[in-house]
């Protein structure tokens, strides 16, 4: 008998527990602060998660793909540390958390699925933290390796004021690590979004290998 | 984390018990996991290594805490745990931890918590990535004197440094800029009281626009 609890289970098997919902771009899905009741599961679109630190500083800490769960962190029925907010119009199932952890008793199986979206959303936070080690080149080469991977598309859908306020740099400093990544034929830019040619090229030991001006 | 603590005490019977002496690495960032943790006596400390070999302390886990969630079903370490004194803590297989949620459906819920508290542990460090770093001391010794429940911290200045992401030097000063304030004694070696919780909070308020 093979273990329920190496079980593949994917989260679209379980939207029949879910409310389909229909969001506007540019809407908020939720705000941080607000008393979370749930948490969602993006079936179309594209959404933002934006976190404002102690100071009142925007910092974008990560773009929703289809297929991810969002707003999990209220499972502890605390409120939202983030806000999402859909960069186009998005189709999203509203799952109730106190629902949630009933089902969960019922199916202990859910919990490795569980486990590894949570997972998911550390590793999210603690690139986010060691970020703050690493010089600015480092920080947008790690955030464009990170949503290549995420998209599974070397094509990158964010402005560069977005991957600014992602990083938390100004865009003058990503301007030109863009501009300077551009001739060396790293990236390509067209028409506001850009492609990574070389995703080689932006890990850790060829990136500072090639840098001849550190920014 | 106050009401998370010792609330995995009952399942402790079905886990491994593990006596170790300080220093001793519990898993290490990257190692593919293979369960999890509760430590019940002595001090574990969670690190973070970055890209570039920058390493920081990210948590501290109390007595009675769940760490290394992200090893469960698979899941590859994130971060590193390493015992600051000698310690006793009970390992738990995802196999273990299935079958204890499978007879007991409180753990799974238990289980969840805790590791949601890791994800808002997280979100504060970077809420308090471009704060002074007054604000930020003040900050984390209020959150140990809630998580150990006690006004007394177990803290030395390096690890106290280690987490703020600072020099000790640094760190010092404020803790005696503090001390002649009368908001903490420095008496004992590698504590730290805090005598006016209020005052500390003031401290985290200031600057809030």
């Amino acid at each position: 008998m093979v273990s329920p609890f190496e079980t593949d289970l994917k989260w679209e098997t379980l939207l029949k527990y879910g409310t389909r919902q229909f969001v506007k771009a540019k809407t908020a899905i939720y705000k941080q602060e607000a008393l979370g009741e749930g948490f969602y599961y993006l079936h179309k679109g594209l959404v933002k998660i934006v976190t404002s630190t102690f100071k009142g500083k925007d910092r974008l800490v990560n773009i929703v793909v289809p297929g991810q769960i969002m707003g999990l962190q209220t499972m502890d029925q605390q409120p939202h540390f983030t806000t999402a907010i859909a960069v186009k119009n998005a189709v999203i199932y509203h799952f109730s958390c106190t629902q949630f952890l009933e089902t969960l008793k019922v199916r202990p199986e859910l919990l490795p699925l569980l486990t590894q979206t949570i997972n998911q959303k550390m590793r999210i936070l603690l690139t986010a933290i060691s970020m703050k080690a690493l010089t600015s080149e480092e920080q947008i080469a790690r955030l464009l390796l990170n949503i290549c991977e995420d998209f599974k598309n070397h094509e990158v859908p964010l402005t560069q004021q977005e991957l600014a306020d992602c990083a938390g740099l100004t865009r003058i400093t990503v301007y030109k690590i863009l501009k300077a990544w551009k001739e060396r034929g790293i990236i390509e830019i067209k028409n506001r979004t850009f492609v990574v040619k070389r995703p080689d090229m932006l890990k850790p030991p060829q990136l500072t290998a090639n840098t001849t001006h550190p920014v | 984390m106050a009401d998370l603590r010792f609330q995995w005490t009952p399942y402790l019977i079905h886990g491994k018990k593990i006596e170790t002496v300080k220093h001793t690495t519990i898993y290490r960032q990257g190692d593919v996991g293979t369960g999890f943790y509760y430590l019940d006596k002595g001090s574990v400390k969670i690190t973070l290594l970055s890209e570039n070999g920058h390493e920081r302390s990210i948590d501290y886990i109390p007595l009675g805490g769940l760490f290394g969630e992200h090893g469960a079903y698979k899941g590859s370490y994130l971060t590193s745990a390493i015992t600051t004194a000698a310690s006793v803590i009970y390992f738990f297989s995802d196999e273990v931890l299935s079958r204890i949620c499978q007879d007991h459906p409180q753990a799974a819920v238990i289980f969840t918590n805790s590791q949601i508290y890791k994800l808002r542990l997280l979100a504060e460090i970077i809420s308090f990535t471009d704060s002074p770093i007054e604000q930020q001391m003040a900050n984390f010794l209020l959150k140990l004197a809630v998580v150990h429940e006690d006004n007394h911290i177990p803290i030395d200045q390096t690890s106290f440094a280690r987490y703020i992401d600072t020099s000790r030097i640094t760190v010092n000063k404020i803790l005696q800029k503090w001390r002649q304030q009368g908001l903490i004694e420095l008496s004992e070696r590698s504590a730290i009281r805090v005598v006016d919780l209020k005052g500390l909070r003031g401290i985290v308020k200031t600057n809030v626009t």
